[in-house]
């Protein structure tokens, strides 16, 4: 359920499943903190920054002014829809996506685009709390770090590593070493070398 | 031409391929040179314009990702593929790989150029190198290999002279700041390094005082001020330390200068002399040809990164443990190495390079030769680097060691195009120093006959060698053709192969003994090169040996 709440400033805050999006006090110092959190994850070198969680887009704001040259896809349920003024201080880099369910996204060619290029999740945490599970199911989806999920996400993006799948371990989480391991007899020759150079940098 | 030079190690590494740099840009085949570095060298960029195009791999963002569970899986795959993708669409005509890692190999093998030279794999699974002189690299990188870098990588990239010293290019900004902070009224000063990467290289704070108090006393006659220069970060640690130093030692004279790579390299420039035990900064050094004493603790290997700067003077304490392993703390109860370099050695050091005493050296070497050896550094133009010891050699193994390296760096450097061979250099270095050995004349007679006796021995058990292994080629092939095992190296022949080869050879020779099963031709190569290299380098010891027999029938 969607509410406004009025902040300190006087700027209009959404209040969903009776959790508020945004400081109370102030939501752009707050958005400026966010940002702040985030450098810790080397923004400038990759292609895209997901964000889960649209909310009033205060932390997008200050994202988009803190990289400008990164294109910023942010995501949130459909409820979001209607309320979100989604042309509002939105440059051409920034897209929005709603969704109820994550297989809506998969007919999404933009998604899927930006699935096969570099990108790092950004979790907008009020927004991720109160979104009944829809941001969380995207997240998982995106960082695949399960079997299962590293496989819908190979499947989606049409990625092939030619991996020997039975060496993935079932219920633990994936890592480097599972798939390096897995693609030791690949043809493919580049993902091969590719996994290679990773394992030797977490060895 | 267009080159990707790739450089995946710390700065100091970087700094030692700049001679490659500046000789690929002489050529007249040569468009451009880009260099492929990890992000955390940024900081030389503004020193090397020489450099067209920085490519920079994100290497602790792509480290950080793989650890972190909320980070895509993918994530560092896809940073990795967008980069090769983005090397790919420049077209090299060239990849040199100076790094000498596993990860370097992988990362180039992956590139779509067709002229790769250094290591790479391949799709064939196998490491190519394209160059002796990188194999070698790959083969004695962990071991007590005696040959600098600078040298291999130099000459692996297909030159056939050696380098002089690194270049660099001071920055407008280095040498702006670097005037704001000495104002203009430093004229004559010693530079300090008190810190590297690596704690177990350096000194303890207190021996930094112990050096700190002696130096001013000394110099404070002499009029030079002392610059310790530090990051902005470590500014902090030892500001409340230095301010306390100051006045306890009532001196105006010491100078805590937190600066930046190129404000410390226009301040290096402007320096009567630098002591250091950091790599970083002695290569600063040796490319503003600044005079230069190279502190080497811990797990520095002088004889692969030494300073690179003629007449540079390198001191190392004789602890046991030696370099030690790079990576981790000191295993030590004490950090001796740091202990035994005593503060007062260095200082007189300096004291004798700035008065220009340097005859006074050898003095001072032998005075404390018992825990310091001193080494100068000399860089011939057809013959590398050399570091020698200020001392001469006491034993006949330290003679054979010395001698063994020349003949390796003559192995490597032989072609049969080449016209010179740079022997006549080499044995004439040696000879001098074989001279200059405080050796009775008989004991030096004797050295030469045992040399002579295990050089024509190892002559012998080489042709013995090669004609047997040649032979139990040609049989394994015909039976193995037939569908029948061979084996390929029999006892005797592996002893021989261990006793006068390599023993790095172990591995390969594992699949040849008998009751082996596998056959690898790669290995057959590797031994087959072997045993020709060792072939030519016990040819090369019996010229030297040759040439050192008749210096000594003259009397000179």
């Amino acid at each position: 359920m969607l509410e406004w709440a009025k902040a300190h400033s006087g700027q209009m805050i959404l209040r969903r499943n009776g959790i508020v999006l945004h400081s109370l006090r102030d939501p752009q110092r707050e958005a400026d903190l966010w940002v702040e959190k985030q450098k810790f994850f080397n923004l400038t070198s990759v292609e895209t920054l997901m964000v889960l969680g649209i909310a009033n887009g205060f932390h997008l704001r200050s994202l988009q002014l803190a990289y400008p040259n990164q294109r910023i896809i942010a995501f949130d349920s459909c409820e979001m829809q209607s309320v979100v003024e989604t042309e509002k201080n939105k440059s051409s880099k920034m897209q929005y996506m709603f969704f109820e369910t994550i297989s809506e996204l998969f007919c999404n060619e933009e998604f899927l685009k930006a699935l096969q290029k570099s990108y790092v999740v950004l979790r907008h945490p009020s927004s991720m709390q109160s979104s009944g599970g829809v941001l969380n199911s995207l997240d998982r989806f995106l960082v695949h770090r399960s079997k299962d999920e590293f496989q819908r996400f190979c499947h989606i993006t049409g990625l092939s590593f030619d991996l020997n799948e039975s060496l993935l371990p079932p219920s633990e989480p994936l890592s480097v070493k599972h798939l390096e391991a897995s693609l030791s007899s690949s043809t493919n020759f580049r993902a091969r070398s590719i996994w290679k150079v990773l394992r030797e940098l977490v060895k | 031409m267009k080159i990707l030079l790739v450089s995946l190690l710390r700065s100091g590494d970087l700094v030692m391929i700049t001679p490659i740099v500046r000789r690929l840009k002489e050529l007249e085949t040569t468009t451009s040179v880009d260099l492929l570095t990890t992000d955390s060298n940024s900081h030389l960029k503004s020193l090397l314009p020489d450099i067209d195009t920085w490519i920079s791999f994100d290497r602790s963002a792509i480290q950080s990702s793989l650890g972190q569970a909320e980070n895509a899986l993918t994530e560092g795959y896809f940073r990795i593929k967008e980069l090769i993708e983005k090397i790919d669409a420049r077209n090299y005509d060239q990849v040199i790989n100076l790094t000498h890692t596993t990860l370097s190999a992988h990362l180039v093998g992956a590139f779509a150029c067709k002229d790769k030279r250094g290591a790479n794999f391949g799709t064939d699974g196998k490491i190519h190198f394209n160059s002796m002189w990188f194999r070698y690299l790959n083969e004695v990188a962990d071991s007590t290999s005696h040959l600098h870098f600078m040298d291999i990588l130099y000459r692996g990239c297909g030159f056939e002279d050696y380098p002089t010293k690194p270049f660099l290019n001071e920055s407008s900004d280095g040498v702006k700041k670097a005037a704001q902070l000495t104002s203009g009224k430093l004229e004559k000063y010693v530079l300090l390094q008190m810190t590297s990467s690596e704690e177990k290289k350096t000194w303890s704070i207190k021996q930094v005082e112990d050096f700190i108090y002696r130096f001013s006393q000394q110099t404070d006659l002499l009029g030079y001020d002392l610059i310790l220069p530090c990051s902005t970060q470590e500014n902090e640690k030892f500001q409340s330390w230095f301010d306390q130093l100051r006045f306890k030692l009532k001196t105006s004279r010491v100078h805590l200068i937190p600066c930046d790579v190129e404000t410390l390299y226009s301040l290096i420039v402007n320096a009567q002399l630098v002591v250091t035990p950091d790599t970083l900064t002695k290569h600063l050094a040796a490319a503003a040809g600044t005079k230069s004493i190279e502190l080497s603790l811990g797990s520095s290997y002088f004889a692969k990164t030494g300073i690179y700067l003629n007449g540079s003077y390198i001191l190392q304490p004789r602890t046991k443990c030696l370099p030690c392993p790079h990576g981790g703390s000191c295993q030590q109860t004490s950090h001796i190495c740091g202990l035994e370099l005593r503060p007062e050695v260095v200082v007189q050091t300096a004291v004798n390079i700035l008065l220009k005493r340097e005859s006074k050296m050898t003095e001072l070497a032998i005075q404390v030769g018992a825990e310091i050896q001193f080494f100068r550094v000399s860089i011939a133009k057809d013959a590398g680097w050399a570091a020698f010891p200020l001392l001469p050699f006491k034993t006949s193994d330290q003679m054979l060691n010395s001698l063994d390296q020349i003949c390796e760096k003559l192995v490597l450097s032989h072609s049969p195009d080449a016209l010179v061979s740079p022997l006549g250099t080499l044995s004439r270095e040696f000879q001098i120093f074989f001279n200059q050995l405080d050796w009775a004349p008989e004991e030096k007679s004797n050295f030469l006959k045992r040399c002579r006796s295990q050089f024509l021995e190892v002559e012998k058990n080489i042709q013995q060698l090669s004609t047997k292994f040649g032979n139990s080629l040609s049989t394994s092939i015909a039976k193995q053709s037939l569908g029948r095992w061979n084996s390929l190296v029999d006892d005797a022949m592996a002893l021989l192969i261990e006793k006068n080869v390599n023993p790095i050879l172990v591995e390969d020779l594992a699949t040849f003994k008998p009751g082996s099963t596998a056959f690898s031709f790669a290995g057959v190569k590797r031994i087959s090169d072997r045993i020709l290299r060792t072939e030519k380098k016990n040819e090369f010891r019996i010229k030297v040996l040759r040439s050192l027999e008749n210096t000594l029938e003259v009397g000179l």
